[in-house]
Formats: structure tokens, sequence, C-alpha cells
């Protein structure tokens, strides 16, 4: 687009002229060098002003002038859409002078016939001088002319003289004032200077409106201005004066107006006059048009002179209308009317392109313009710019299909016409052309759309009409509904512009290059003249790069991911074209990814090939490898003979040494997985599972398609890499003496030998036959003895060429999942698992799919009984035996140990196991069994005892065991044993229960000692009823009461007698289920100071000694004893006892003495009060309400005699004694007991049984 | 529709793989194709994304690159036509061109209906019948088209 003149292409707006302001050149230098003066006038203005306008005039003059041509760096598309009230500014001197004009508007119309008498503008084809005379059409000169030249509105920018301003103002100053002529007579002064002021308006003004160009002034205040009240006056006096119209053509900038706002203004003021303006200009060009008389009616006339002659022809009718159809364009787009302009810039180019025929059409009999000539080159150079313009403008007015049809028209006419011409689409010339007019499309359409201009959707545009009609309709609701499209009419984004023009430069270095070609086979380099020494300099490469990378961007930038890589293809292909193969490289490399991923191979195929030659020409041999074994693959459509070249290319490379710029061993790894293979690898564990020292097979299978390798290729080395190193294998080629063409090869690969292979490590080794042929299966059978359990993995399996120059590792991955599962296939051969000889090998199906190269390695099903006798339940704190029988199943003899263990949801468990040797807490450790010879069986007793609690009991018996012949000497290897388990469940229950009854014994106040000391003796009765609850039979040897030492010394207790013999050794006694046994004890309580005494008192602990009477087995179980606590004593301990002696056997009418025995056992007197209450059984003597004092640590006896009425039940007398509280408190109740007699309750009392006299007897 | 002329049919599988591509052009090489084929790819998914719910598989002009424009169509299951044509400078009816897509449609369902052929594989169709059908398409001209479409 630069190539074309900038006046031509650039968009037009009207064009402002101001002055007063100084120049653009100006206002660059007063950025950076501020005047004297100005710095003096903004010092003398700060004194008098406060705040906020401290603008000096030049600062103003500065702001007006970037704002005002702030639009005016027009682009090539600016001021398009939104033109709105934009000028284009320039800024000049106050003295301009506008271009000198015709003298006078010619009455008649120009025309040829009356050439020269006439005077005419100094750019008309009739004006000797003019670039264009005589012939030619438009120079870019006048475009010039009313692009920058001539205004349509002048604005001129004026101070109002100030007393103040006489010192910085040099212009208007003519007289020299003195500061007491200025102070004596301001009026007259201003008055004189305002004079001049308008005057020299009114000069311009009159000047400029001669021409019709409208002027404006712009009288600019200062602060002191506006505090005036004269200034008013004053801008009147002056406007009048000069005659200017007071609405748009003068305007007064005060000192604290908005810039921007007035510059807005001020255009908006002008801007209409500005159209006027340019329309009249269009009308006068019109007017001039319209009086052209009609070239098909006047001919066309030969110039007087010979066609031939030097002197050209004056300009046609035809021209002179191409001229002002241009001239009406520009006008019409000076103000914007762009439909008008489109219209007349058709017009124009229709007009124009009919030169370029070798016959006119329109001009009939007029010769077309001489191929090359300067006016031909001038006006293809027009035909261009027309054409941009009218492609911008009806993008302007979003009329993409008109665009593209323009640049589609444009092209067809101008091949059209360079075909006749003969320098067509055969020559650079054409293509060079061609290539620019894309690429100035692409351009355009990018900044439109980069200033938003919106690519339509081709699925909502629709053609109605066949052909005639470039608009298209753009429907919402049914965008399909249309009836089709024509592609041609479709604009696209400018990606696919560039790359057309990128397409079109590469096939301009092509026909450059077929010239070159005749040129050396000819030796004639005149035929060729034009251009060729230009062209030949040219980087055609690097501006396809550049053209494509444009294409690239804006393909990027419309989400076309694809079209990216095919334009990388294409840039890579270009910077193949210029030989810079590393950089071609490098995009192929990116590129062949995708295609190989989405298996486009015809285009993968081209791209290796081009990657290929680029690999070699820069020297990347490892590249070349790859390549080259990926172009084996049978993906690739291509004859057997290039397979073969391939091949040979292949075996070339690596074997001979023929390459002379490799100099050092290469080692490449090729992943076979991430290009397309030559060879397909399955690999299969026939089992899923296997067991530790089981030998395994597995089979490895490479599938060959028919066509590829073409040849049998030859590998040096296959090596297989397991997860666990120890099995990695390593063969090498051993040539098979008999020639294998069979389509099915079967590889024995077992029996590999543990070797220590040179840059391998030690391995597994073989040599086997490791040729692969097209057409084949070949399928290598190995064999592994797991050692170990856990996942045993086939990871890599690498085929390999090595040579003097070369390592070359084709590795296939076998771990990671295939994309298509195949049904899972092993070949039987050899031997059939029955042992049967195979003739011939076949494929049996395993279950499943898809390739298995990981194996699961576990331990073998233990073959081992563990057999378990008991009687359960068992009781609790016996000695529970249980005898294991541990029976080998296995066909060879093992060694093996027990581990047992009582599990338990009891935090701290007592339970004890063990077995005859050792006493263990909760588990036992690995207990040797020795050797156990195959289908022996070994027995072995435990024993547990449970204690506690009678919950069930798991114990777990493990036995950990291995064929005696695998295992070394001692210590045990426990890992990797094979491990037997058997957990059993024994219930525990209590072998029988106790309770225990402990009652206070009474005293016989008969035998009772004296009291000759503070101690104190309690009797009590502790029976203990034992119940053998458990299902077997026991067998007690003994049954002791232990007491148990007093918690303080103030205790002692005795036994003092007991129903079983305290000193026997010989109770033998069987208890079956059910038996209840009761021991007696007569316990003592002697407390020796009753001072603090706990109530309760600890006696001691039943010992039950016991074990279970039948015998298990042969095993005699030890006499065990069973602790049962006996619980405390519990004593009602008071300071005050009273104990009621009744005596036996009471008969009626006999009188009985009741007899009640208070102790005081403090140390202080307490008062008793006694009520006896009577009731009907008895006669009562005594007083019936008495009191008596108790001394303290001393024995009272009160007596009541009664004398018994009636015999039978009856209740006593009842007597109530009362304590006298302390310190005057309320009385206590004293409890009073009756030893042998059952304790009242509440308000029962004690009862008798009184005997009937004996007479009744008798 | 006698300006109908069909440089190449390509269909491609729904993870954007070629499965057959068909050059008619005397005047291209394949490559050309493979690459217009792939790089529609490109258009169909922005196409489909954009307007999600269209229930017209047929997605109409692609893109025109050239002298060449290039159609496409999307079946239910993902599997893409492409048609490139040689541009006539004048309307190509969207109606012949749904005709044509209908027709690649009727090809490959009577494809896909042989039991034998994997859905999901990535190879290329390799059917004889196939091959004609699609063949037939290509060779076919503006008359017969609009004859026999339904």
């Amino acid at each position: 687009m630069d190539s074309y003149p900038p006046e031509f292409i650039l968009h037009h707006v009207p064009l402002m002229v101001v002055f007063g302001l100084g120049t653009v050149k100006d206002l660059a230098e007063q950025t950076t060098v501020p005047s004297p003066s100005s710095s003096k006038s903004a010092h003398s203005r700060q004194s008098s002003i406060s705040t906020n306008s401290t603008f000096t005039r030049q600062q103003i003059s500065k702001n007006l002038l970037t704002q005002l041509t702030a639009k005016s760096q027009a682009g090539v598309w600016e001021f398009g859409k939104s033109a709105g009230n934009a000028f284009h500014v320039e800024a000049v001197d106050k003295n301009f002078q506008l271009p000198p004009r015709k003298p006078m508007m010619r009455p008649q119309q120009p025309s040829h016939h009356s050439a020269m008498n006439i005077t005419h503008s100094s750019l008309s084809p009739l004006t000797p001088g003019s670039p264009v005379y005589p012939d030619g059409l438009i120079p870019p000169i006048w475009v010039r002319r009313h692009h920058v030249l001539l205004p349509s509105v002048v604005v001129g920018f004026y101070d109002l003289w100030h007393r103040s301003m006489s010192g910085s103002i040099k212009e208007k100053d003519e007289s020299t004032i003195t500061p007491s002529e200025m102070l004596g007579s301001a009026e007259p002064i201003e008055k004189e200077k305002d004079g001049n002021l308008a005057m020299e308006i009114n000069e311009k003004r009159k000047y400029l409106h001669e021409r019709g160009i409208r002027f404006a002034a712009v009288i600019i205040l200062n602060a002191q201005h506006s505090e005036d009240p004269i200034t008013e006056e004053r801008l009147g006096y002056i406007r009048k004066m000069s005659g200017l119209d007071a609405r748009n053509c003068f305007f007064v900038l005060l000192p604290d107006r908005d810039i921007s706002e007035f510059v807005t203004t001020l255009q908006k003021g002008l801007y209409e006059h500005s159209l006027k303006y340019y329309r009249e200009h269009g009308n006068r060009v019109k007017r001039k048009r319209n009086k052209l008389p009609s070239p098909a009616t006047a001919g066309y006339v030969r110039p007087s002179s010979d066609y031939h002659s030097s002197a050209p022809a004056p300009l046609s009718i035809q021209g002179w209308m191409f001229r002002y159809d241009y001239k009406m364009a520009t006008f019409a787009e000076f103000r914007q009317d762009i439909d008008a302009s489109i219209h007349y810039y058709e017009s124009a180019y229709t007009l124009l392109v009919d030169f370029f025929a070798p016959q006119s059409a329109i001009t009939p009999g007029a010769p077309g313009l001489q191929i090359r000539s300067k006016r031909w080159n001038d006006a293809r150079i027009l035909a261009d710019c027309i054409n941009i313009k009218i492609c911008k403008m009806n993008l302007y007015i979003d009329a993409p299909s008109a665009a593209l049809a323009q640049l589609n028209k444009h092209i067809t006419t101008f091949k059209r016409l360079c075909n006749t011409l003969e320098i067509g689409d055969d020559t650079f010339e054409y293509w060079t052309w061609l290539s620019n007019q894309y690429r100035v499309f692409a351009d355009i359409l990018d900044i439109a759309t980069r200033s938003g201009f919106i690519i339509p959707d081709p699925t909502t545009v629709f053609h109605t009409t066949s052909s005639a009609d470039y608009r298209f309709g753009s429907s919402s609701n049914s965008p399909m509904a249309g009836s089709g499209i024509n592609p041609t009419m479709v604009l696209q984004h400018p990606g696919f512009y560039f790359h057309l023009a990128a397409q079109c430069n590469s096939v301009r270095r092509k026909k450059l290059l077929a010239v070159e070609k005749i040129i050396q086979a000819s030796g004639d380099a005149l035929k060729f003249p034009s251009g060729l020494e230009a062209e030949r300099k040219v980087d055609h490469s690097a501006l396809t790069i550049e053209l494509l990378t444009k294409s690239y961007e804006q393909f990027k930038k419309y989400k076309g991911g694809r079209m990216t890589l095919y334009l990388a293809s294409e840039i890579a292909g270009a910077h193949y074209e210029a030989e810079n193969y590393v950089m071609a490289l490098k995009f192929y490399e990116r590129i062949a990814k995708k295609y190989r991923k989405e298996g486009w191979h015809t285009i993968l195929e081209s791209i290796l090939n081009c990657s290929l030659k680029c690999a070699k020409e820069s020297g990347t041999w490892d590249n070349v490898v790859e390549y080259l074994i990926e172009l084996l693959s049978d993906r690739f459509h291509m004859s057997e003979q290039k397979r073969i070249e391939i091949q040979n290319k292949l075996m070339n490379v690596i074997f001979k040494t023929e390459i002379s710029s490799l100099v050092n061993f290469r080692q490449v790894v090729i992943d076979m997985n991430e290009i397309n293979s030559f060879s397909t690898c399955y690999v299969q564990f026939k089992e899923p599972a296997t067991f530790i020292a089981t030998p395994t097979p597995f089979q490895i299978t490479f599938i060959t398609p028919s066509d590829t390798p073409p040849l049998p290729l030859q590998f040096t080395y296959l090596q297989l890499s397991f997860n666990d190193s120890n099995f990695n294998h390593y063969f090498t080629h051993k040539p098979n003496d008999e020639s294998d063409d069979t389509k099915l090869q079967c590889v024995n690969c077992k029996e590999c030998l543990r070797k220590d292979v040179d840059g391998e490590g030690y391995i597994w080794f073989k040599s086997v036959d490791l040729t692969f042929r097209k057409g084949s299966t070949k399928v290598f059978e190995g064999l592994i003895i797991p050692k170990e359990s856990g996942d045993l993995q086939l990871q890599i399996i690498t085929l390999g060429f090595l040579s003097e120059n070369w390592k070359i590792d084709l590795r296939f991955d076998v771990s990671t999942p295939r994309e298509e599962p195949l049904k899972r296939k092993w070949l039987q051969f050899e031997t059939m698992s029955n042992g049967e000889q195979v003739e011939q090998p076949f494929f049996i199906n395993l279950e499943g799919t898809g390739d298995r190269a990981s194996i699961k390695v576990t331990q073998k099903q233990a073959k081992l009984d563990i057999k378990v006798n008991h009687s359960a339940p068992a009781l609790l704190d016996e000695h529970y035996p249980i005898q294991l029988t541990i029976l080998n199943l296995e066909p060879e003899d093992i060694k093996a140990v027990l581990k047992a263990e009582l599990i338990s949801d009891l935090q701290e468990s007592e339970d004890v196991i063990f077995d005859s040797n050792l006493n263990t807490t909760n588990h036992l450790k690995e207990v040797d069994l020795g050797v156990i010879s195959s289908n022996e069986s070994y027995v072995k007793t435990i024993y547990i005892i449970g204690k506690k609690t009678t919950n069930l009991r798991t114990l777990r018996l493990t036995v950990l065991y291995s064929t005696s012949s695998l295992i070394p000497s001692t210590p045990t290897p426990i890992q990797n044993w094979i491990e037997k388990r058997e957990d059993i469940r024994i219930p525990f229950i209590a072998p029988f229960s106790v309770s225990f009854n402990i009652s206070p014994q009474g005293e016989e106040f008969g035998n009772a000692r004296e009291i000759s000391s503070l101690d104190r003796i309690e009797r009590h009765f502790l029976v203990a009823k034992i119940t053998s609850i458990g299902p077997w039979d026991i067998c007690v040897s003994g049954i002791e009461l232990s007491l148990l030492d007093q918690a303080n010394a103030q205790t002692k207790i005795e036994i003092i007698s007991s129903s079983i013999e305290l000193d026997s050794e010989s109770l033998e006694q069987v208890w079956r289920q059910g038996y209840i046994f009761n021991v007696n004890y007569l316990l003592e309580l002697t407390i020796l100071n009753d001072a603090s005494l706990s109530e309760s008192v600890d006696i001691g602990l039943l010992d039950i000694k016991w074990r279970r009477n039948q015998p298990f087995g042969n095993i005699s179980v030890p006499f065990i004893e069973t602790t049962m606590m006996v619980p405390q004593l519990q004593r009602h301990d008071s300071e005050l006892s009273v104990i009621l002696d009744i005596p036996p056997n009471p008969i009626v009418g006999q009188i009985f003495t009741l007899t009640f025995k208070i102790i005081n056992w403090t140390s202080a007197p307490v008062r008793i009060r006694v009520t006896v209450e009577v009731n009907d059984a008895f006669v009562f003597s005594g007083y019936k309400q008495t009191y008596f004092i108790v001394s303290p640590l001393s024995t009272y006896y009160f007596k009541a005699n009664c004398f018994p009425l009636a015999p039978g039940k009856v209740k006593l007398p009842r007597v109530k004694m009362m304590k006298a509280g302390d310190n005057g408190a309320a009385e206590q109740e004293v409890p009073i007991t009756a030893p042998g007699f059952k304790e009242p309750v509440e308000d029962e009392w004690y009862m008798v049984f009184i005997k009937p006299k004996k007479e009744i007897n008798e | 529709m006698s300006n109908i002329k069909i440089q190449c049919i390509a269909i491609i599988g729904k993870m954007n793989n070629p499965l057959y591509i068909k050059n008619f052009s005397t005047t291209h090489p394949d490559l050309k194709y493979h690459y217009i084929a792939h790089t529609s790819i490109d258009v169909i998914e922005e196409r489909v994304s954009t307007s999600p719910e269209a229930s017209d598989t047929y997605l109409g002009l692609l893109y025109a690159m050239e002298d060449l424009a290039v159609y496409g169509y999307l079946t239910n299951t993902r599997v893409k036509f492409v048609v490139v044509l040689s541009v006539p400078d004048a309307v190509i009816k969207n109606s012949d061109m749904k005709s044509i897509f209908r027709k690649i449609h009727t090809a490959y369902i009577n494809q896909v209906c042989n039991p034998f052929y994997n859905l999901d594989g990535k190879k290329s169709i390799v059917s004889k019948r196939f091959i004609t059908a699609i063949d037939a398409i290509g060779k076919m001209t503006g008359e017969e088209v609009s004859i026999s479409s339904p």
C-alpha cells in the first residue's frame, strides 16, 4: 500500500487552514525552547491574576494547535465511518498565500479543440509545463492541492491589544508609545489598534471570499480583558468593521474557556460551510462534465500529427470525462458523501479501464494507452488506487460484498487486459501486481476490522440473484432460507487475502526462475528488459514468509488452529525454497505432531519427505534416521520401489560410512509410540497372575504389514526392559540357517544365559533370529521365574541397530494401553500344556483384551491344613489345652513356624497363651515346628488361659512355611514364605458363681466377758454359697478363706470357726453343673481403738482350687486357683448401742424379763428417756415412762418384766429410747438391736412366740 | 446447478481423522485437498460451537480459498463431510449442496450398516461399494443431482 502515492489513497476530509498560532514546526520547537517574551508576559500576568488561568499566549496557541491538529495525522482508514465534524488542519504563517488560481472561470467548455487560447490551471493538461500536459489524467499533486493547500475554511487567531501587552506585541506596534502616553490617552490608542486589527481581518476576509473560502476570526482575550468593561464594546466594533458574521465567523476565546470544547464548537460552526464549499466545487465540475459531448458520438479524432510522431495527442474527451468524474468523486469524498463518491469513482474506474484496452469501447476507434509508457504507468497506479478507494469506501458503508466484488472486478479486468497485452499470468510482473492487490486488500480489511468493522458470518449471507446484484441480504430469522451464496462474493477475514498474496508471490518467484532458465538457455536477456534487474534483487522468500506470517497471525486471531498449521507448512516450504533448512525443519517438526495425532498421513508423508530433505541438507542426521524409519510405515501409501529406496537410504545412513560430517558415535532413541511404526508390537503374559518360583512364559509379537519393510530388515539386538532389572533380556541376532519365509515365525527365547553384556550389565542373554520381513508375524516367547511378590511389568521393548557410527534404539513402550484393544492371543507352539507336540503353531484366544505387559506375582496358595482340637467352652482361669494338627499337603517337605495370637477387644487383656516350653504373654512368636514331611502332620498343643471376662476370644493361628529345599540355612527368612492362617473362636465362661452373706452375730449375755479394756469385739457370720455353673464337672481340691491384712492397725479379724476343716488338705470333691456348696465362717472382729473406724472392713479372699474333672487326652492339667473377693464387712458404728436380750421360750402366765443393755461408747454421759407402750398380749410392770443416765464408757441395764397373757405370735411391748440431744437439740431415737431376731422395720417391733401353758397338753 | 463442479469429497471421523478423501480434480494434487479438509475442521468446529442448537447439520459455505469453495456438513455422530467445489462465480444454491450432502450421508450410512465396519476405528474406509458411491456423487453432473434429489 505504501508504494502508491498517499494522496490517492488517504481519505479526504475538509481542509482547514489556521494562522496566528504558529505552524506545526513551531509547535515542536516551542515545547523545548520557551521564548523570552512568553516568560515575560507570563510573569506580568501572574502578578495580576490569581490562580486558574496562568496560560501564556504561547501556551494557549500550542494547546489550540494541538487540539486542532489532533485528528489530522490521518491514516488510510481514519475518518472513515465517523468523520463527524473532523477537519484536516494545516497551520500556516499569517501571510500565507493561496496557490495561484486560474485568472477567471472559463465560460466555455474545456476541450482540446479550443486548447491553448485560454489560461488554465497550472495542473491542467492544457497548460504546458503541467505534469499532465498534454494528455495525462490526474496527477497526485492535484489531489494534494485540495488535500493540504486549498482550504475550505481559514481561521485566523488574533489578540486584542491591551496596554500591558505593548511590550510583547511587535506586529501591531508601529508607533512607539511611552508609558505616560499610554496612561493619558488610553482610549484613542486602543481604538486605533482595534481599527488596524479590524482592517487586517477585513482584508483577509475579502481575499478569501474571492476564492469562495470562508474566513473566521478568533480573538483571544486574556484575563485583563475580561475584567475590562470596554472589552465588549471593542469586540463589537472590530466585528462590525471587519464585516464578519457574528454567528459562525467571529469567535472570542475567553481565557478560562476549555480549549477542546472551543475547538469542537469552532469546527462544528464551520463544518457546514466546508461542505457547501466542496459541494459547489463538485457542482462546478459536474456542469463542466455535462457540457462534454458524448465520446461515442464525437468519436475518436486522430491528432493531426502522425500517430507515431513524438508529440502525443492531447487528452481525449474520455480523458476529460475521467478527470471530471474523478474530481467529483474527490469532492464528494471531501464532503463525506460516501455513496456519491463510490458512484463517481466507479464511473471514473470504468472510463479508466477502457484506456488499457487495445481498442477503446467508449470512444470508438481510439487506441489504448501505449504499454509501459509513462501515461500507462500513471494510469495503472491510478486504477489501483481507485480500486483501493472503492473497496475501502464500501467497507465504510458496511457493504463487504461490494468491496470484494470490486476487488474481483479489478483483478479479473486486469488479468484479461494483461493477457491481451502479453504481460499476463506468465510474467512475474503480473504476479507481483496481483500479490500486491491482495495484500493491499488484506491490509485494508485488517485495518477495518481493527477499527470495528465486522466480517459477516457466511451462514448469514445469501445472494438472491445469480450475479448482477452484489449486495447481500442479512437476514436474522432464516439464514438458511436464502437460495444460496456465491462463494466468490463472501468476504472473509484478512488472513485469506494475505495467503493469496503470499501464493501469488511464490508464483512470481517461479516465473522469475522460469525467465532465468530461458535466459540461461538462450543467453539473451534483452527479451525481458523491464524490471528484470530489479526483480532479481527482490527477496521473494522473505516476502512470502512475511505474507504467510501475516496470514498466520490473522488465522490465529480467528481461531483457525489447523489453518495455522497449514500456513506453518507453507512457511516451512518458503524457508526450504530459501535454503533456510534449519528454520524449515523447525516449522515442520512443530506441525507434524498434530497431523500424526489426527491421522492425516498424506499430509504427514509430505511433511516427512520435506523434513527429510531439510534434515539432510542441514546435516541433522539423527532426524534423517527418524524420518526414514517413520516413512517405512505402511500408513503412507507409496510404491514398493519408493519404499525400497527409503529402506536402502536408511541402511546406507546406518551402516555405510558415507557421511563425512558424522564424526562422533551417535546414539539415537526413537519412541515408536510417537511415530507411525512399520511394525506393531504386542505383549502377552499368558496368565494374569503367577506365583513366586513358578516359570512364567510371555510372548512378544511383532506384526509387520503386507508391504513393509520391503526388504528383510535385520536388527542388531532386541532388548526387553522390566520394571525389575533382574529380568531384563538382551537378544542378539543370529542368522537363521534355513531361510524362513513363513508368515508366522516363532522364536524361542527361553533358556537364556545370565551374562554380562558389554554396556548392558548383567542380563539374560541369547542369540536369536532378528530378521523382520513384510507381512509376517514374529513371536518371541520367553520365560521368567519371579522371585518376589508384586507386580512385574515388561515396560519397554527396544529393537536396535548397532553400527560403527550409530546406536539406534527403536523403543516400543508397551506399558501404556493401546487405543484399540484386540482380543488377547497366545501362540501355541512346540508343546501344548499337556505335553503334546504341536506340529503347526497356532493361536489360541485368551481371556480379555489388550496387552498384558504386567503380571501379578503372588505367593502360592498354601497347601497346608491346620486342624484344631479343643473342648469348648473354656472356663475362666483354667489351663485350656488346644491341640493343633498341622498337615503338610505339599508334595515336598516343608519347614514351618507357628505364630499364635489371642485377639481381644479389651485393652488390657490378661489372657495368656503358651505352649509346653515357653510361657509368653498373649501371643506366641514363631515357634519353630521344624521340618514336616510331605503328607505328614505335626501335632502341637498350646494352652490358653482366659482371665476375668467371659467373652469370646479369637485365637489366630498362622503357619508360615516354605519348601525345605528352597530354604537356606538359618536364620530363617520369613519373608515370602507361604502363609496359612486359621482363626478359631473360643467362648469362655465362668466355672462357678459365688454369693456371700455376712450377718452380725448376737452376744450371749450369759457368758459375756467383762469389758476389761476399751476393745470392742463383734462377731459376724459369713456364708459363701458356691454354685458350679459350667457344663463341665469340676474337681475341687480345696477352698480356703485367706484373711487380708487389715488396712489399719485398729482392727483385727480372726476366723473363730469354719464349716470345713481349716487345715484339711483332702477336700476332693467333684461338682456337677448346678451343684451348690456352702462354706460358713464365724469371724470375730476386734476393734482395738474405737476412735476412728471406717464403716467397711476388709475380710479376705476365697480361694478355690480346682480343675476340670475329665482329662484332655493324655494331658494332665494342673489344679488352678480361682480367687474370689469376699465383700467388705459393713458396720453400723454408733456412739450408743442398745442390745435387747429376749429370753427364749416364754410361756403364757410365766413372767419374763426383757433386758436392754445400753453401752455408752462415748466419754460423755448420755441421758436416755424411755417410753413403754403396752399391748394386749402382755401385762407390763414398771414405769411406763422413765429416764436414766448412762455414764461414759459404761454399760447400763434396763429391765422390763412382762407377763404374757395369750399364746401365739405376738408383738413385744414397744420400748422407745430417746437420747437427749446435745445442747438442747431435739431428741433422737436410739435403735435397738436384738441379736438372733429379725430387725423390725419402721413401726414394726420384735415378735415372739408365746407358748401355751403346759396344762393344755395334759 | 450445472455450475457445481465437485473437486473433492472428504469424510472426516469424529476424532478428526480422515476416513476417506477423494480428489476429483485434475489440476490439484491430493495433498492440497487433504490440507483443505483438515483446515475445514476448524471452521466446522467453530460453526458448531457458536450455534450448538442448530438442528440442521448442513453448515453451508465454510470458506473460499483461491478458486475453491469449501462446504461442510456434520452428522449427528460428529462425522464431518466436506465438499470442495471449484468456484463458478455464480450463486450456488443451498438446496443443491444439501442434496449432495444427503447423498454422501446415505452412502456413509450404508457403510456404517456393515456390521464388520469398525465405527470407532481410525482406518480409512476401503469398502468398494462406498468408494463407488462417492465416485458417483463426485462425477455427477448438475442434472443428475437435481433429478435424483428427493
